[in-house]
C-alpha cells in the first residue's frame, strides 16, 4: 500500500538545519564575502572605502565617494565525506548559484563630514547539498546530519552612515537587517530501541524539512577608522550578535516501517519556534598606504562562536496522530548541543595601482586564515568548518566613472578526520536513546573555488 | 520588501525545493512484522556494528536464507520463521491487530500509574531468580522433556480455556470481583497468600496422588467412543515409560539402580548402558522432527517400521478420567451449575466457619476456615473407614462389581427405582410433609434391625423371604393399604363367608376404593388400613390372651365343661402374646394349646377338637389350628354362647377391647394372594421363632406412624392409653404406595438379592455376604472399641436425650448423616442447590430402559464407570489388607487434606464467584465450552489430554523447587498475580472491542503442525536463545539459564528492551 503522509511536521532536530542559516562568522561561511574585499583576503577593515564598507567597517562609509556598487561572486564548493564504518565516500555541492552585493553610498549634500550608504549582501554560505540515495539507491551516509538546503537563500540589508571628525577620525555605524528563506531536508531516525533495535535501519528513517519562509533579524554595527599619519589608517568594528527567534515550517515524509503506516502529523501545518544565536564580531585592520598606489592590511577578526552552543527548538502544538501503540505522540521542546567555540582569522591583503597611464588598473592580492569554530565533538556535513586558508587575488579596472571589479579566491580546508564525534542521529523518541549513532564521524575533504566580478559607478 | 524580493528571487534560481515524495510503505502481516522485529533484534545483538541492519535486512526482511557466515542465533531464527510467522497471523489478524492498537492506546494513562511497569517488573524478578536457582532449573529442564508426550494438536487445557468465546465477558466479570473493593477481594487475597503459602511449603507427591493416576488412567475398552486421544504414559516420576518387552526393559534403556523404571539423569535424559544420556526422539513428533524417525499413523515412535512402539501410550478416552469428562460434558448440559452447586453443598459438610491463624515463615495470616473437628464428612469417613477393613466389605464390592458385569439388569433395576424415588420425593402430590423434628424412627428401626441382625440367620431369613417370588406382590397389596382406609369387616349375614367392604357396601369386598383424604388430619375415619393394621399389630404385641375367668366350655346342650366349677384367667388358654400368635396363624403354624388335655385333643363332645371349636363357635377355622379367618373372626365379631363362655372380648395391651378399636381392618387382609405374598415375610420371622420381632416392627412403625393432633394416639405419656411418639410417619404413606406399588420395589430388590445368591465370592455366598456386611454395619462386635470421633462411646438419638451406648457403625453413620443434615440446614439455598444438583447427577446416572422385563441403564457409561471405581476401591481395600489401621487412617489423611488453608481458601473464593451472578454464569458457559459434548467434541478432547498429562504432571517431584520460586508471584499486595489482576482489570475498561480476550484466543489458535500458537512462539524463544541455537529437544539447565537470561535482560533493558519502552510511553 503506498500512503501519502503529512508533509508538514515539526521536530527538534531539524533545528539543526537552522544553524545553517547563519548570516554571518567563520563558523558558517566559506570565506569573507564581496569581491574587492575577498581579493584581498578579507583585510578590510582600517582600509574600508566603497559600499563593502557597510559590513566590513561601518566607519569606512565616511571614506567611501558618492557611488554605487553591484558585484557577485559564484563560490564552487566541494566536500568528501567519508562516514566511518566503511560506508561509501559522498561528496557536497555548494549551492551553485552567486552571491551578490548591492548598496550605494552618498552624503546626499545634508552635512559636511557625514554620508550614507545603503546596501543588500549576500555570504559566500558553508552550506551544501547533499544526496539523499547514492547511486545504487542505498541511503546517503550523511542523511542524518543534511541533505540539502534546497531553496535557501538569505541576506542582509544594512543601512549606515559615517560622520568625520576632522581629518583624522571617521566614526560610522549601520543597522542591519539580517532576511531570507531557509530549508533544510535531512534524514531522521524513528527508531525507538525496541521494536526497532538498528539505529539506521532505513524502515525507520524519516525525511524532514524544515522551512523559515521569511525572517527578519535586526542587528548593528558600530564602526571606527583613525588616520594619524597619512600613511597609515587604523580600523575597528564591531558587529552585533544575531538572535534568531523565527517561526519554521515543518514538513516530513514518514517512515516506511508498518508503525507508521496511518500516522499523520498535526496540525495542518506545523510550526516551531527556532532559537539561537549568530555570535558578534570585532574586527580590526592597520593599513599602510606608503604611497597614493599601494596599500597593504593586516586585520584581524574575532568571533565570538562560544554563544551559539546550543539551538532550540520549541513545537507549538506539533506532534504526531496515529502512531502505532502510541496514537499521539507529542512534541516538546529540544536543544541541540553545538558547542562552537570562539575563533578568529588573520587577514593580510593589498592593492597596488601600477604605473600604467592613469592608472586605471589596481591589483589586489590577500591571504586569510581562519581556523575552524566548530569542535570535532560536533562537526558533520551539516556545517563541514574546517580549517580554512584562503588566498585571494582580483584586479579593478576604472572606466571613468565606473569601475569593473574581478576576483579569483581559492580555499583550501585542512582535511579532517573525525572518531570522537558525539553528533548523534536525530530522533525524536524521548528519553533519547542510548544506541543512537554518531554522524560526524569520518574524513572531511573540502575545497572551493570563489570567482567573482563586479562593478561600481561613482557620483559625479 | 526589496531585501525579500532580492532573496525570493535568488531562490528562485535555484528553484530547487520540491515537495517531499510520498511515503511508501509495503504493510505485511502481523505475523511477518513481529517477525521482522525479532529477526533484527537477534541480528542487532550479534552484530551491533551493523547499525542499519543491511547485512541481515534481505534473511529478516525478506525471507532469504542467512549467509554461511551469520550467526547461530539468526540462522536459528530464520529457521523459525515460517512456522512463527504463520502462527502469529493465525492468533491476530489485521482487525484483531488494528483492535490491540486501539487498545494499547486507550491503556497509556496505565503507564503513568505504573500499572504495567509492576507486573512486568515482577515478571523479570521471577525469571531472574529461576535462572539462578540450580534446583529449579533442574526441575524445569527435567519438565522440558514432557515436551512432545502428547500430540501437538491434541490441545490442552490452557487452550481450551483460552478459545472460550466469550472469553471477553468473563475476564472483565472477573476482574471485577477481584479487584480492590470488589465483592471477592477478599476472598482473593486469602486465596493468593493460600497460594503463596502452599507454593513456599509444597507438599510431595503423595500417594493419594499416584492413586488417584491409577483410577483416572487405567484403560477399560468398553469406555471407548472411537475418540481416540493418546498421551504418554508417564511413570511415578512424571517420565514417559518406555514399553517393555516380554516383561523386561529393552535396550537401549537400563534399569541399573533397580527401582523397576529406567533410569534417567539428573536433566532428565535417559541414560544408556554406559551411563551415557540417550537422545531419544520424544513419544508425538516434535517440531522439525528428522524424517527418519520411524512413526506410525497415531504418531507413536516405533522401533522401526512395522516395529512396537518404544513407550507405552494410553488412550485417555478409554480411562476413567475419559469418561468423567465426557459425562461431565452431558452433566454440565442438562445443570451448567453443577459443579458450583455441588461445591455450594458440599462446603457445608467440612465443618462451620472458624478463623484459623496459618503459621508461616512469611509471617501468620489469618483466614477464614473450616473448624473441620466438626465437619460431618470427615465423622463419615470416621464412620466407613473401619468398616473397609472388613473381609465382607471387599467380597461385597467384589460381588457388586460381578452384578455389575453380569447382572446388570437387576443392578440397574435398582438404581431405576433410587431414581424413581429420588424424583417422587420432589412430586408435590405426594409431598405431605416430613417427620417430626426429634423423630426416633430411625433410630428405633436400627436398633430393631441391630436385635435381629443378632438373631441368627434371622437377616438371611428375611433376604430370602424378600428373593422369595411371592413376595413379588406384597408391594402390591401393602401399597394399596397404605392408600386407601376402607372400613373392611366379616359379613354379618355370612359370618364365614366372605369379607365386606362397609365403606362402599361392596359385598363381597374385593378391593380397596376409599383413598385416604390427605386434605383431613390423620384420624379416626381417616386413617389409612396400613396404619390401623400396624395399630392392631401393636396393640396385640405383647398382649396376652387368655380365656376368661371363669371359663366353662358349652358342650351340648346345657353341658358344660369342666362339669363343675369354671376355669380361672388363663388356666385353661394362655397366649403370652397374641402378635406372635397371629404369625403363626397367618402363617398355619398356630395352635391353642389348651390346659386341659381333654380340650386339647377331643371335644368336649366327643368330636375332634378342631370340629368341635368351629362347630361350637359358628366359626370356620376357629380351632385349635386356627385360620386367620377364623381367629379374626373370632376377635371381631359377635361371640356366641359357646365362645362367650371361654372368653371375654378380646382386649388391647390398652385395655380396651380390639372391636372398639380396630373393627373394619384386619379383614382387609383376606384379599386374594395376600396372605401368600405375606408368607415369606412371615415364615423368616418364623422360621427361627422370631416372630415377635415382626410385631416389634410393625410396633416401631405404629409408634412413629401418627402424627401429632392424631386423635388415635396420644403423646404425652407412655404410661397412658394410646400412647405413640406422633413422628409423622404417616405423611409418607402415598410415596410409599408409589415405591411399592409403581417402582416394584420389593420385585426389584428382590430380583437382585436372587442374582447375588446366585454368585459366590471367594466361596461365599452373595447373600450371605450382604448379611455379613449388614451385621458389622448393625451390630457392636465382641470387644468393639468404636468411638465417635470426639471420642464419645454412645450415640444419641435424634430426640436429642436417648442414648445409646451400644456402638456399631451404623450409630456413627447415621450421626455423620444426621450432622450432614444440620450442616446443609446452615444454608437452606446451598442445600436447596446441592440436592438438586445430585438430582440432576441420578437423573443422569440412575436413568434405566426397560424391554422385555429387561433394564440397562441408559446412560451406558455408568456402569462401566461404576465398576471401574468399585475395582478400585476393591484393590485398595486388598492392598491394605495387613494393615488395620488402614481404613481408620483415612480419616486422618484427609483432616489433613481438608485443613489445608488452600482447601478454605479456595472454596471461599469459589463461594465468592458463586455469589456473583454474571462470573458465575460465565465460569458455567465456561466449563460447558470445556467440556461439554455440545458441538464442540475437539475441546472436550482438549480438556481431556490436558486434564490426563496435568495429572501426571503433578506427581513430578521437582515441581516444589519451581513453586518455591514462583511463591512471591502471590504476594497479595505486590505479587504478580495481584498486579496482573490490577492491569488487566483497568484494561479491561479501556477495551471495548474485546481485543485483549481476542489476543489471548489467538494465542491458542492453531499454527503450523497444528500446535498452539503460544507454544509456537514459546518454542521459537528458546530454540534461538538455548545455548546451542536451534537445537532441538529437552532444554538443558545452561539453555534454560540462557533463555531466562535473555527474557530477563529483555523485560530489564533500559536500552533496548521494556524498560526503554516503559520510559517512552512516559514521557511520550
Amino acid at each position: 500500500m503506498a500512503s501519502v503522509h503529512g508533509t508538514r511536521l515539526g521536530f527538534a532536530f531539524l533545528l539543526l538545519a537552522a544553524s545553517a542559516g547563519e548570516a554571518a562568522g567563520g563558523g558558517l561561511f566559506l570565506a569573507p564575502r564581496a569581491v574587492r574585499p575577498l581579493a584581498r583576503g578579507g583585510a578590510y577593515v582600517a582600509g574600508a572605502d566603497d559600499v563593502n564598507a557597510l559590513s566590513y567597517n561601518p566607519a569606512g562609509i565616511g571614506e567611501a565617494p558618492n557611488s554605487a556598487l553591484f558585484d557577485m561572486g559564484l563560490p564552487i564548493h566541494s566536500t568528501t565525506f567519508t562516514r566511518s564504518g566503511g560506508l561509501p565516500s559522498v561528496e557536497g555541492q555548494g549551492f551553485g548559484i552567486p552571491s551578490p552585493s548591492v548598496g550605494v553610498v552618498h552624503d546626499l549634500g545634508l552635512i559636511e563630514g557625514l554620508r550614507f550608504g545603503l546596501g543588500v549582501f549576500f555570504d559566500y554560505p558553508m552550506l551544501q547539498n547533499w544526496p539523499s540515495n547514492l547511486e545504487d539507491g542505498s541511503p546517503a551516509p550523511q542523511r542524518y546530519a543534511i541533505e540539502n538546503f534546497k531553496g535557501s537563500g538569505f541576506g542582509k540589508l544594512a543601512l549606515g552612515a559615517a560622520y568625520s571628525l576632522g581629518e583624522m577620525v571617521t566614526v560610522g555605524a549601520s543597522f542591519h537587517l539580517l532576511s531570507g528563506r531557509f530549508v533544510a531536508q535531512m534524514a531522521v531516525s524513528a527508531c525507538d530501541g525496541v521494536i526497532c533495535t538498528q539505529p539506521e535501519n532505513t524502515d525507520y528513517d524519516a525525511t524532514m524539512r524544515m522551512t523559515i519562509g521569511s525572517f527578519f533579524i535586526p542587528g548593528a554595527q558600530l564602526g571606527l577608522i583613525v588616520k594619524p599619519v597619512s600613511i597609515l589608517r587604523v580600523g575597528l568594528a564591531w558587529e552585533s550578535a544575531y538572535n534568531f527567534n523565527e517561526a519554521a515550517e515543518l514538513s516530513m515524509r514518514m517512515p516506511t516501517a508498518p508503525m507508521f503506516a496511518d500516522a499523520s502529523v498535526f496540525p495542518e501545518v506545523p510550526t516551531a519556534m527556532v532559537k539561537m544565536t549568530i555570535p558578534m564580531q570585532l574586527r580590526g585592520g592597520v593599513e599602510l598606504r606608503p604611497d597614493p598606489f599601494l596599500r597593504v592590511e593586516v586585520a584581524f577578526d574575532w568571533e565570538k562562536w562560544s554563544d551559539h552552543a546550543r539551538i532550540d527548538l520549541e513545537p507549538e502544538g506539533v506532534g504526531m496522530d496515529d502512531v502505532l501503540m502510541l496514537g499521539r505522540y507529542q512534541l516538546q521542546a529540544m536543544s541541540i548541543d553545538r558547542s562552537f567555540h570562539d575563533t578568529w582569522s588573520v587577514r593580510l591583503g593589498a592593492e597596488y595601482a601600477p604605473p600604467l597611464g592613469q592608472r586605471p588598473l589596481t591589483v589586489r592580492a590577500g591571504v586569510a586564515y581562519e581556523p575552524s569554530a566548530v569542535p570535532d565533538e560536533t562537526l558533520t556535513a551539516m556545517t563541514v568548518d574546517l580549517d580554512k586558508l584562503i588566498v585571494g587575488v582580483g584586479a579593478g579596472y576604472a572606466l571613468g566613472s565606473y569601475q569593473i571589479e574581478l576576483m579569483y579566491a581559492y580555499v583550501w580546508m585542512r582535511p579532517r578526520t573525525i572518531g570522537d564525534s558525539q553528533s548523534l542521529q536525530m530522533n525524536p523518541t524521548r528519553p533519547a536513546w542510548d544506541r543512537r549513532t554518531a554522524v560526524g564521524n569520518g574524513d572531511y575533504r573540502s575545497t572551493a573555488h570563489i570567482v567573482g566580478a563586479g562593478a561600481s559607478y561613482r557620483f559625479r | 520588501m526589496f531585501l525579500r524580493s532580492t532573496v525570493v528571487a535568488m531562490v528562485a534560481l535555484a528553484a530547487c525545493e520540491a515537495p517531499l515524495d510520498p511515503t511508501s510503505t509495503e504493510t505485511s502481516t502481523f505475523g511477518t512484522e513481529v517477525y521482522i522485529a525479532l529477526c533484527n533484534r537477534v541480528a542487532s545483538s550479534a552484530n551491533i556494528d551493523d547499525v542499519s541492519g543491511a547485512l541481515t535486512r534481505s534473511t529478516c526482511t525478506d525471507g532469504e536464507p542467512p549467509s554461511a557466515g551469520a550467526g547461530p542465533r539468526l540462522k536459528a531464527m530464520h529457521a523459525e520463521r515460517a512456522g512463527l510467522i504463520a502462527g502469529l497471523d493465525a492468533a491476530v489478524d489485521p482487525d484483531l491487530a488494528s483492535r490491540l492498537n486501539e487498545l494499547h492506546i486507550n491503556m497509556l494513562p496505565l503507564y503513568d500509574e505504573g500499572l504495567i511497569a509492576a507486573p512486568l517488573r515482577s515478571a523479570a524478578t521471577l525469571f531472574d531468580t529461576l535462572s539462578v536457582a540450580p534446583t529449579a532449573l533442574q526441575s524445569l529442564a527435567r519438565l522440558s522433556h514432557r515436551q512432545g508426550y502428547s500430540p501437538p494438536t491434541s490441545g490442552g487445557l490452557l487452550r481450551t480455556f483460552l478459545s472460550y468465546p466469550r472469553l471477553g465477558d468473563m475476564l472483565p466479570a472477573l476482574t471485577g470481583l477481584v479487584r480492590d473493593g470488589g465483592a471477592g477481594a477478599q476472598q482473593w487475597r486469602e486465596l493468593l497468600l493460600g497460594l503463596s503459602y502452599t507454593a513456599r511449603k509444597p507438599a510431595a507427591p503423595g500417594s493419594t496422588l499416584s492413586l488417584l493416576q491409577d483410577l483416572l488412567l487405567r484403560e477399560d475398552p468398553r469406555l471407548d467412543d472411537g475418540r481416540m486421544q493418546l498421551v504418554a504414559l508417564r511413570d511415578r516420576r512424571g517420565i514417559v515409560k518406555p514399553r517393555l518387552l516380554g516383561g523386561l526393559l529393552p535396550p537401549p534403556f537400563v534399569d541399573r539402580d533397580g527401582d523397576g523404571l529406567a533410569d534417567v539423569g539428573l536433566d532428565g535424559w535417559f541414560l544408556g548402558a554406559d551411563g551415557a544420556s540417550l537422545d531419544l526422539p520424544p513419544p508425538f513428533p516434535a517440531a522439525s522432527e528428522p524424517p527418519q524417525v520411524t512413526r506410525d499413523a497415531e504418531g507413536r515412535l516405533l522401533r522401526g517400521p512395522g516395529g512396537g512402539t518404544v513407550y507405552r501410550y494410553i488412550d485417555v478416552s478409554r480411562t476413567l478420567l475419559g469418561g468423567v469428562v465426557r459425562e461431565g460434558g452431558d452433566l454440565l448440559a442438562r445443570r451448567p451449575g453443577l459443579p458450583l452447586d455441588l461445591i455450594a453443598g458440599a462446603s457445608l459438610l467440612l465443618g462451620p466457619p472458624a478463623k484459623r491463624v496459618q503459621a508461616d515463615p512469611g509471617g501468620a495470616w489469618e483466614y477464614l476456615g473450616f473448624a473441620v473437628e466438626r465437619s460431618p464428612l470427615l465423622d463419615l469417613t470416621h464412620a466407613v473407614g473401619p468398616l473397609l477393613g472388613k473381609p465382607s466389605v471387599r467380597r461385597a464390592l467384589l460381588l457388586l462389581e460381578k452384578l455389575i458385569q453380569s447382572n446388570e439388569s437387576e443392578v440397574a433395576a435398582v438404581a431405576g427405582l433410587v431414581h424413581d424415588i429420588l424424583q417422587w420425593s420432589d412430586d408435590k402430590s405426594l409431598d405431605h410433609g416430613a417427620l417430626e423434628p426429634g423423630s426416633n424412627l430411625l433410630d428405633d428401626l436400627v436398633e430393631l434391625m441391630a436385635e435381629i441382625a443378632r438373631r441368627p440367620k434371622l437377616l438371611e431369613s428375611l433376604l430370602t423371604a424378600v428373593e422369595d417370588q411371592r413376595t413379588r406382590e406384597l408391594g402390591r397389596f401393602f401399597a394399596e393399604f397404605l392408600r386407601f382406609k376402607d372400613y373392611v369387616t366379616y359379613n354379618p349375614d355370612d359370618l364365614n363367608g366372605e369379607p365386606i367392604n362397609a365403606s362402599t357396601s361392596e359385598s363381597p369386598f374385593t378391593t380397596l376404593k376409599t383413598p385416604v383424604d390427605r386434605g383431613q388430619p390423620s384420624g379416626k375415619g381417616n386413617r389409612s388400613v396400613f396404619q390401623r393394621v400396624l395399630h392392631l399389630i401393636h396393640d396385640s404385641n405383647g398382649t396376652r390372651m387368655c380365656n376368661k375367668s371363669g371359663a366353662q366350655i358349652n358342650v351340648a346342650m346345657g353341658t358344660k365343661w369342666p362339669m363343675f366349677g369354671s376355669y380361672d384367667a388363663c388356666k385353661l388358654l394362655d397366649i403370652p402374646d397374641m402378635a406372635v400368635f397371629l404369625v403363626q396363624v397367618l402363617l398355619g403354624q398356630a395352635e391353642m394349646v389348651f390346659a386341659d388335655k381333654l380340650m386339647d385333643t377331643v371335644g368336649g363332645a366327643g368330636m375332634p377338637a378342631d370340629l368341635f371349636f368351629q362347630m361350637k363357635s359358628g366359626i370356620t377355622g376357629f380351632k385349635k389350628h386356627p385360620t386367620a379367618a377364623g381367629m379374626f373372626r373370632m376377635m371381631f365379631a359377635p361371640h356366641n354362647d359357646f365362645v362367650k363362655g371361654i372368653f371375654d372380648p378380646i382386649l388391647t395391651k390398652d385395655g380396651v377391647t380390639f372391636t372398639s378399636r380396630h373393627s373394619g381392618t384386619i379383614f382387609s387382609w383376606e384379599q386374594p394372594g395376600f396372605y401368600t405374598a405375606l408368607t415369606p415375610l412371615l415364615e423368616a420371622f418364623h422360621s427361627g421363632g422370631d416372630e415377635h420381632y415382626f410385631a416389634q416392627l410393625m410396633s416401631v412403625l405404629h409408634l412413629h406412624w401418627s402424627e401429632p393432633g392424631s386423635n388415635t394416639t396420644q403423646s404425652v405419656s407412655s404410661a397412658q392409653p394410646g400412647f405413640a411418639y406422633q413422628s409423622g410417619a404417616v405423611r409418607y404413606e402415598e410415596l410409599v404406595a408409589r415405591i411399592l406399588e409403581t417402582g416394584d420395589a420389593l420385585a426389584k430388590v428382590g430380583d437382585l438379592l436372587r442374582a447375588a445368591s446366585k454368585i459366590q465370592v471367594e466361596g461365599v455366598n452373595g447373600k450371605q455376604i450382604l448379611t455379613d456386611v449388614m451385621r458389622e454395619l448393625l451390630v457392636a462386635g465382641k470387644g468393639s472399641t468404636i468411638v465417635f470421633r470426639d471420642g464419645r462411646t454412645f450415640a444419641v438419638k435424634n430426640d436429642g436425650q436417648t442414648k445409646v451406648t451400644e456402638l456399631a457403625p451404623v450409630w456413627l453413620l447415621i450421626d455423620a448423616v444426621r450432622g450432614i443434615e444440620r450442616s446443609l440446614d446452615v444454608n437452606k439455598q446451598a442445600r436447596q442447590r446441592f440436592e438438586a444438583a445430585l438430582r440432576s447427577v441420578a437423573d443422569s446416572w440412575l436413568v434405566v430402559q426397560e424391554q422385555n422385563g429387561q433394564h440397562r441403564f441408559a446412560n451406558r457409561r455408568v456402569p462401566v464407570l461404576l465398576a471401574h471405581v468399585i475395582r478400585f476401591l476393591r484393590e485398595r481395600i486388598e492392598a491394605h489388607q495387613q494393615d488395620p489401621a488402614w481404613g481408620p487412617g483415612l480419616t486422618h489423611e484427609l483432616k489433613e487434606a481438608l485443613e489445608h488453608p488452600l482447601v478454605a481458601v479456595g472454596l471461599r473464593f469459589l463461594a465468592a464467584v458463586d455469589g456473583s451472578p454474571e462470573l458465575r454464569g460465565e465460569l458455567e458457559r465456561l466449563m460447558a465450552h470445556m467440556v461439554g459434548s455440545g458441538n464442540q467434541p475437539t475441546m472436550q478432547d482438549g480438556t481431556l489430554v490436558g486434564a490426563a498429562n496435568l495429572l501426571q504432571a503433578l506427581s513430578d517431584d521437582g515441581l516444589g523447587e519451581i513453586a518455591r520460586v514462583l511463591a512471591p508471584a502471590f504476594d497479595p499486595q505486590q505479587g504478580m498475580v495481584q498486579q496482573m489482576i490490577r492491569l488487566v482489570d483497568r484494561a479491561l475498561g479501556k477495551d471495548p472491542t474485546h481485543a485483549l480476550a481476542g489476543a489471548m484466543q489467538g494465542m491458542a489458535a492453531s499454527g503450523q503442525g497444528g500446535a498452539m500458537v503460544l507454544d509456537v512462539v514459546g518454542d521459537s524463544i528458546a530454540h534461538v536463545n538455548r545455548t546451542q541455537a536451534g537445537g532441538r529437544g529437552p532444554l538443558t539447565v545452561g539453555d534454560l539459564q540462557q533463555v531466562f537470561g535473555a527474557v530477563t535482560g529483555f523485560l530489564g533493558d533500559r536500552t533496548s528492551g521494556l524498560e526503554r519502552m516503559l520510559r517512552m510511553v512516559a514521557e511520550r
